[in-house]
């Protein structure tokens, strides 16, 4: 006697994102095994990330070229941007490296680049810094209407946007060193670990000291500690905090800064202190900075690595992406660790990747945290929104990823995402559309956890699955897969059709095709067949100008005997 | 032809000058051998042919040489009385001699300058010079302390307070260094506890709580430098004062020593005025002891001079006889003068008589040879030539 079809209906499938951490076995259809490309979308559901569009058309820079060059490569190895006296302005710094053609590198040249809108002009540096391979790694911060790049062993260098060209903080008028009766501690402030925080400019690594955060006088950025019997300004609150003494472990070196909720977080490698009241007027003074709480066994991997969401700090540890705040309000485990969903993955990528490299941030227009892996072009995507039924953010991942750093922008409304191309990119990219900065298509892939329909002793045998999807402006081929027993081994291509929506007062009838807003969205049914204890369905979908969501999935299946 | 005649006429006259020459010598020589016999019976009759006195006492002879022989010698038995004499008196003067060397070596006079020797090194003079060497010494180290406590108390309490300021404060801060050490490591640990530890700002050079601290500590160490500016003020009044005690006694010191080193002193003189006065006694002894010595030994030595001179004169009454011998040979020496004088003045008449003889031939022998010499001559002018030119036997004879 035939059986009735089972439906196993599944809507918003995998809007929990990844989950490879646990078993695949009895969970909870909210979570898939794969999501490339994509994002957890404004309505909840699992769709396709935006572009990694063109912005910039060139780098014009000016490196001598050398007759065995047979190939040049520009990086954009690092950028920051702030409003400069009302003038948004973003610098990059870009690595030309020069190959023979026995593809070894036979010269480097580094350039800081202001974009200007999609050109990069390189800026003028004064003469003689020491070392300017560390410019490759520098760090650029915004602070009180100027950026500031600090790099390992060379002068602090400003940015004033009144001329193309940077200076030294030791060529400023009001310069003042780091400075006792002893004399000058430290002639520049050289270090490449740099925060803007709370008024003043907080650095670590001076003269390669990384067991001491200097930080600046309020608001004036070249004035520092002045111990001496009388201050050359006495209204200086600049000073030197040594944190040698506190790390849990005995010993570490800082990794990086942070600031959040008059804390200042100091993150080393395998221990984080935590200093609390780093907003007074006076960090020295009583009433004022003090170490609150220090942590053992969690760092930061990389000076980059390193987030503030505005309710949260995120790094990223050896283990995965984890979350300060959290940590501190539970002061034991379980902390905070928003990777939990992948966390073998992307411990495992962690592992693999150049550290120093790897960058966290954090893109609020789009309400995602993005751990890039630049090395690998790889990055793993958690949504800032609500997180998923395990504790740890929704997870998604990336790939082709093909740029080094990442800036959001921000200026009076407007926000856009900056990426860090190279040469083939011609510069910086932005997140933005849905159209690659080649022109050439990214899949968007989805597969499910194993499915057992309830009856995980009884085969199943697939009829078919209907995918309801949500698509914006252009139509696109798709690969619905599916497959038993945790393989994706059978494939049908589908047609995605897509409808250009209306939009109030965005188009009126006769300027373009619109059609009623819910038209976007169909179902798209693929017969199946094949059986199996386990069922697994997946859905890749090749994204070149249009925008794909999966909202639902409806599986109908055979129930067969008890195996 | 004439000429030739003059010539032998010349030469005529020219023999018989030297004929009549030859002749005249030889009785020349003729009164010199008869002067010489003359001599001869003159010399033998003028000799001196000796003489003879004979006393009671002994014969005297004068020889015709002139030999004496007195006859007489010295009485021997005189001679040896004396010598006997002068023996015993320079045997009483080697006595006496040997008194004078025993008076100085007189027992009295050693002991007297043992006295002396034994005051030099007077033993109680010794001791009490020891004694006060030592006393001085003593006193003096005392005194010198004394003067140097006074004055080491008077340079620091002329020195300036500043230093000594400083020494207090230093001192009162190293008093005070463990309670800062350990306020300073309480506050660490607490700083340490409140993760304050480690910061540094520029109002402060560390943290507000570091310059509270060393505000308070400042406070403290500007009270102890006010204290210590106070004390260093009394410490300097207590050291003038200390130098005036101290200066006070080095000076009783220095009197003491100075009456002490005058006791010592007098002890000493008297100590050596006694034992001069014992050497003087002693000396006196020995001076009269040497005295008399002396004058046993002039007496004894008188003695042996009055028998020296004894002997002395018998020695020379031996020659007594002699002497008288001899003044009897000069009596008879007058008569033998007077004797002598007439055999010499007929001597000399004898002599007198034969040289006139001579004297008178030979004039005439002189006369004669004039008369002959005058002859040959004119004879022998007749060679010349005429108007006395020369002739032939001029030419041969030059005349």
């Amino acid at each position: 006697m035939a059986t009735p079809l089972q439906t196993l209906l599944v809507r918003a499938p995998s809007f929990e994102g990844l989950n490879t951490e646990d078993s695949p076995l009895g969970q909870a259809l909210t979570f898939a095994l794969s999501a490339d490309n994509a994002v957890i979308d404004r309505l909840g559901r699992l769709g396709s990330r935006l572009a990694f569009a063109k912005d910039t058309d060139s780098i014009p820079t000016t490196e001598t070229v050398l007759t065995e060059t047979v190939r040049t490569e520009k990086n954009i190895t690092q950028m920051g941007g702030g409003d400069i006296n009302g003038n948004y302005v973003i610098l990059c710094v870009v690595v030309v490296e020069q190959y023979n053609k026995e593809n070894e590198v036979i010269r480097q040249d580094y350039f800081v680049c202001r974009k200007d809108d999609d050109v990069l002009t390189p800026m003028d540096m004064p003469p003689g810094i020491p070392d300017r391979t560390e410019i490759g790694r520098a760090d650029i911060v915004y602070f009180n209407d100027k950026l500031y790049l600090f790099s390992n062993g060379n002068p602090a260098l400003i940015y004033d946007d009144t001329a193309d060209e940077l200076v030294s903080m030791s060529a400023e008028t009001n310069w003042l060193p780091p400075q006792d009766d002893d004399g000058v501690i430290a002639t520049e402030i050289d270090g490449d670990i740099a925060l803007p925080a709370y008024g003043r400019l907080w650095v670590s690594g001076v003269g390669g000291d990384y067991n001491r955060i200097y930080y600046s006088d309020l608001l004036i950025a070249n004035q520092w500690y002045d111990g001496k019997g009388t201050p050359t300004d006495t209204q200086n609150t600049g000073g030197i905090i040594d944190v040698s003494e506190f790390w849990p472990n005995g010993g570490d070196r800082i990794i990086s800064l942070a600031a959040h909720n008059n804390f200042l977080i100091v993150f080393g490698r395998e221990s984080i202190l935590v200093y609390a009241n780093a907003a007074s007027g006076d960090p020295a003074a009583e009433g004022g900075i003090f170490l609150q709480d220090s942590m053992m066994n969690l760092g930061s991997v990389g000076r980059d690595a390193v987030v503030n969401t505005g309710s949260d700090v995120l790094f990223v540890d050896d283990s995965g992406i984890r979350s300060l705040s959290r940590t501190i309000q539970e002061k034991s485990v379980p902390i905070g660790d928003i990777s939990r969903n992948v966390r073998g993955d992307i411990r495992r990528v962690i592992a693999e990747s150049e550290q120093q490299r790897i960058e966290l941030s954090y893109w609020p227009s789009e309400s995602v945290i993005v751990c890039l892996f630049p090395d690998t072009a790889q990055a793993f995507v958690a949504s800032a929104n609500a997180p998923s039924s395990t504790g740890g953010l929704k997870m998604t991942k990336w790939n082709r990823c093909f740029f080094n750093k990442t800036h959001y922008y921000e200026n009076q409304g407007t926000t856009a995402v900056y990426l860090g191309g190279n040469t083939e990119q011609n510069g910086l990219l932005s997140y933005d559309g849905y159209t690659e900065w080649n022109d050439q298509a990214f899949t968007f892939k989805y597969s499910s956890m194993p499915l057992d329909f309830g009856e995980p002793a009884k085969d199943k045998f697939m009829k078919s699955i209907d995918y309801t999807i949500f698509s914006l402006f252009e139509e696109t081929n798709a690969t619905a897969r599916w497959g038993y027993d945790g393989n994706l081994t059978r494939k049908k291509a589908i047609g995605i059709d897509a409808l250009i929506p209306a939009y109030y007062n965005e188009a009126t009838f006769g300027d373009t095709t619109f059609g009623a807003s819910g038209s976007t969205i169909r179902r798209y049914r693929v017969n199946t067949r094949g059986s199996g204890s386990m069922a697994r369905i997946g859905l890749d979908v090749k994204i070149l100008g249009n925008e794909v969501s999966v909202q639902e999935i409806n599986v109908q299946t055979l129930l067969g005997r008890i195996n | 032809m004439g000429d030739k005649v003059d010539g032998i006429q010349g030469l005529l006259g020219a023999a018989g000058g030297l004929a009549y020459a030859n002749e005249i010598s030889k009785r020349g020589q003729g009164y010199a051998k008869e002067m010489g016999s003359l001599a001869g019976q003159l010399q033998s009759d003028s000799a001196f042919k000796g003489y003879g006195v004979n006393t009671g006492l002994a014969n005297s002879t004068i020889e015709a040489d002139g030999t004496m022989n007195l006859g007489i010698g010295r009485d021997q038995g005189m001679a040896d009385a004396g010598n006997a004499g002068f023996d015993a008196g320079m045997g009483a003067m080697g006595n006496a001699q040997n008194m004078l060397q025993a008076n100085s070596s007189n027992p009295a006079y050693q002991q007297a300058m043992g006295m002396y020797g034994a005051n030099a090194s007077n033993s109680q003079m010794g001791n009490a010079l020891a004694a006060q060497q030592g006393g001085m010494s003593g006193i003096s180290n005392q005194q010198q302390g004394m003067l140097n406590a006074s004055n080491q108390m008077m340079q620091q309490s002329m020195q300036g307070q500043a230093g000594r300021e400083q020494d207090i404060y230093g001192r009162a801060m190293a008093m005070q260094q463990p309670m800062l050490d350990q306020q300073r490591a309480q506050m660490n640990a607490r700083e340490f506890a409140q993760g304050r530890s480690g910061i540094r700002g520029s109002q402060f050079g560390g943290t507000g709580e570091d310059a509270a601290m060393a505000r308070a500590q400042a406070q403290a160490q500007n009270s102890a430098a006010f204290q210590s500016m106070g004390m260093a003020q009394q410490e300097q009044m207590q050291q003038a004062n200390m130098a005036n005690m101290y200066g006070g006694m080095g000076q009783g010191a220095a009197g003491l020593q100075g009456s002490l080193g005058m006791n010592m002193g007098n002890l000493g003189l008297q100590n050596a005025q006694l034992g001069q006065g014992a050497a003087q006694g002693m000396g006196g002894l020995g001076l009269s002891q040497a005295q008399l010595g002396q004058s046993a030994a002039g007496s004894m030595g008188q003695i042996g001079a009055n028998q020296a001179q004894m002997g002395m004169q018998q020695y020379q009454n031996s020659y007594l006889g002699m002497q008288n011998q001899l003044a009897a040979m000069q009596n008879a020496q007058s008569g033998a003068n007077m004797a002598q004088t007439g055999q010499l003045t007929g001597t000399g008449y004898a002599a007198q008589l034969g040289l006139g003889g001579v004297q008178t031939a030979v004039n005439a022998d002189k006369a004669a040879g004039e008369l002959y010499g005058n002859v040959a001559a004119a004879m022998m002018n007749n060679a010349n030539g005429k108007d006395g030119a020369s002739s032939w036997l001029g030419d041969i004879f030059d005349f």
